[in-house]
């Protein structure tokens, strides 16, 4: 078990101490749910103090800490009886989770969170300096609320890998935003499994009239199967944009070159990516799909000598 | 950890700032005033600082002169009435619910703020990854501190206005030798250091949502250029509905889209991942510069 120092205990106890003090006490399992630790963390911590006294002393310089039988906590802290002030960390987190949760459409229907935002960057920071863009598509709202409401959606979903738009029947689990992009997490019955759809590749969203039972069986069942396939690519130094665009296996350095190892989900997905990166990548394992960067520029050209 | 609390309270009870050898001698945390007691009560002040506890110090004047003394002033330490109803904190709670953040650092604040009531599952939810340092960048915004950093292997001294999260991307936005540009986070090398608070005025409009482009073809120094593209039937609803202006729809269904360009290179990857669903019709340097693309990717 890894010793905690002083650092990480300190803030801990200057947390807790006035939130009990508020609440006049509480219940040593009311602080472990709140401080995110167990009632043996919660307890060891606060029995640790008892009494802290210092001069002049009397009641107004003293920190007492009594945990009764039945686990009440009483606090007496005269010199701890508001909040400390948030560090940056905190600070940059609430507002930050504020302002990116003012961009989810429904998310302020009464004009709370904005307020509460305005008070405190008057505290934390200064006004329009932060900013989060979560770039909602339109038909972001009419999900939304057959998500919530557990309404069986009709959908025509484009995929970009695929190159096809199919037709599904989906019950909707959640929305989720993640990489600047949204995507629906739902139970397709069609292809009669978990799946994960990018909001702005769905069109035509249709009410089926129907209601589901879907259990939700978290994000775990929508972790991508197992049926990509690793390739191995040289790419120049010029391309090293290709290093945050993309999850990478593995990345090393050769000379002049980066030589990088990528799951690619399919054939098009490749072609893709090499047309993007030009003509100074080239596949060193193609993973059998062979020279697709070739064929697919020699098939985009004959459309421009039409 | 007890004598780090009980110097904390003695500093906060303090009516005066004080020098090292009087809170040595009236603490009575320390022994007398020699150099293992004095090492003793830097490490626990050092300690105070590690946590967070801001520690002023200013040079004594008169009987004190040439002394450090010490201070924690209520200002610095407590958290100020925020004045948030309780719909505004519930906002709160309910907005750090929709948006998981990789740290627990909303979660730390919201303890100091609000109650904590359980809240039901959000049908959306949002996940934030903060870039490693963005708190330091944060605090030198909110601070007015200018920045220092290297960043495409250039030593930069920035006066950053504001930070901006889009496309999945953090960007600081500030000066450089008074240009104003966006840097992405994860791109800055090495440490970022910290000047002197207050060290700038940002311009009194400064909003930073407005700080950059939504579109990445229009994130860029070149001279805005209108590139024509057709797309075709498959794909022309698609594409319209997130870029560009319709000027022509054939009897097909393909469209002619006008896309207003500043990045070139961003250009010819949107166009690309279009892949046979559409080509680019003018202006002739980018029609030029697409075919030689394709041709010598072809030639390999």
């Amino acid at each position: 078990m890894v010793r905690e120092t002083v650092e990480d205990r300190l803030p801990r106890i200057l947390a807790m101490v006035p939130w009990i003090v508020e609440r006049n006490g509480a219940y040593i399992e009311e602080v472990a749910a709140r401080f995110n630790l167990n009632e043996e963390q919660v307890a060891a911590e606060l029995l640790a103090v008892q009494l802290y006294e210092i001069p002049p002393y009397g009641p107004d310089n003293m920190l007492g800490i009594i945990v009764d039988e039945d686990g009440w906590v009483g606090v007496e802290a005269p010199l701890f009886t508001r909040a400390r002030r948030f560090s940056p960390q905190e600070g940059f987190g609430l507002l930050a989770t504020g302002k990116a949760a003012l961009g989810i459409p429904g998310a302020d229907s009464d004009g709370a969170l904005a307020t509460a935002i305005e008070k405190l960057e008057k505290v934390i920071g200064q006004r329009t300096s932060l900013a989060i863009d979560l770039n909602a598509p339109d038909i972001f709202e009419q999900l939304q609320i057959a998500t919530e409401a557990r309404n069986r959606l009709q959908i025509d979903y484009y995929s970009k890998y695929r190159d096809e738009i199919s037709t599904r029947v989906v019950d909707p689990f959640e929305l989720v935003a993640r990489d600047g992009r949204w995507y629906l997490r739902a139970y397709c019955l069609v292809a009669k499994g978990h799946r994960t759809f990018r909001v702005d590749r769905i069109d035509n969203v249709l009410e089926t009239g129907e209601t589901h039972e879907s259990v939700d069986p978290g994000h775990e069942a929508f972790v991508p199967g197992s049926d990509s396939m690793i390739v191995k690519i040289a790419v120049s130094n010029d391309n090293a944009w290709i290093l945050e665009a993309y999850p990478l296996e593995s990345v090393t350095e050769n000379d002049d070159e980066l030589i990088i190892s990528i799951a690619v989900t399919g054939k098009m997905f490749l072609e893709t990516l090499m047309l993007r990166l030009g003509s100074s990548a080239r596949l060193i394992d193609d993973g059998g799909y062979g020279n697709v960067a070739a064929e697919a520029a020699s098939r985009l050209l004959s459309k421009y000598s039409r | 950890m007890e004598r780090v609390t009980k110097l904390l309270m003695f500093l906060l009870s303090s009516s005066r700032p004080m020098t090292r050898d009087e809170i040595l001698e009236r603490s009575e945390l320390y022994g007398p005033s020699n150099e293992s007691e004095r090492k003793k009560f830097r490490r626990d002040r050092e300690t105070l600082e590690s946590a967070g506890i801001e520690i002023r110090t200013e040079i004594g004047l008169g009987e004190q002169a040439g002394s450090t003394l010490y201070e924690i002033l209520e200002e610095d330490y407590f958290l100020p009435d925020l004045g948030l109803s309780v719909k505004e904190q519930l906002a709160l709670e309910v907005a750090a619910s929709m948006v998981q953040l990789d740290t627990a650092w909303d979660e730390q604040a919201l303890i100091k703020i609000a109650d904590g009531e359980p809240l039901p599952p959000s049908p959306a939810v949002a996940q934030l990854a903060p870039s490693a340092g963005i708190e330091k960048l944060y605090d030198a915004v909110r601070s007015r501190a200018k920045v220092y950093f290297d960043y495409r292997g250039v030593p930069r001294e920035i006066e950053p206005y504001g930070l901006l999260h889009r496309g999945g991307n953090w960007y600081l936005h500030g000066s450089d030798s008074g240009e104003r540009k966006n840097f992405k986070v994860i791109r800055i090398q090495g440490e970022v250091k910290l000047g002197e608070k207050g060290g700038f005025l940002a311009p009194a409009d400064f909003d930073a949502a407005n700080a950059m482009s939504s579109d990445p073809l229009l994130i860029g120094d070149e001279k805005e250029i209108v590139a024509t593209v057709e797309v075709d039937a498959f794909m022309a609803k698609r594409v319209a509905r997130t870029r560009g202006k319709i000027v022509k729809t054939n009897p097909d269904g393909s469209i002619l889209l006008e896309v207003p360009v500043r990045n070139p290179m961003a250009f010819r990857s949107w166009l690309l991942g279009l892949r046979d669903h559409a080509v680019v019709v003018e202006p002739k340097e980018i029609l030029e510069d697409t075919i030689q693309w394709l041709t010598e990717i072809k030639g390999q």
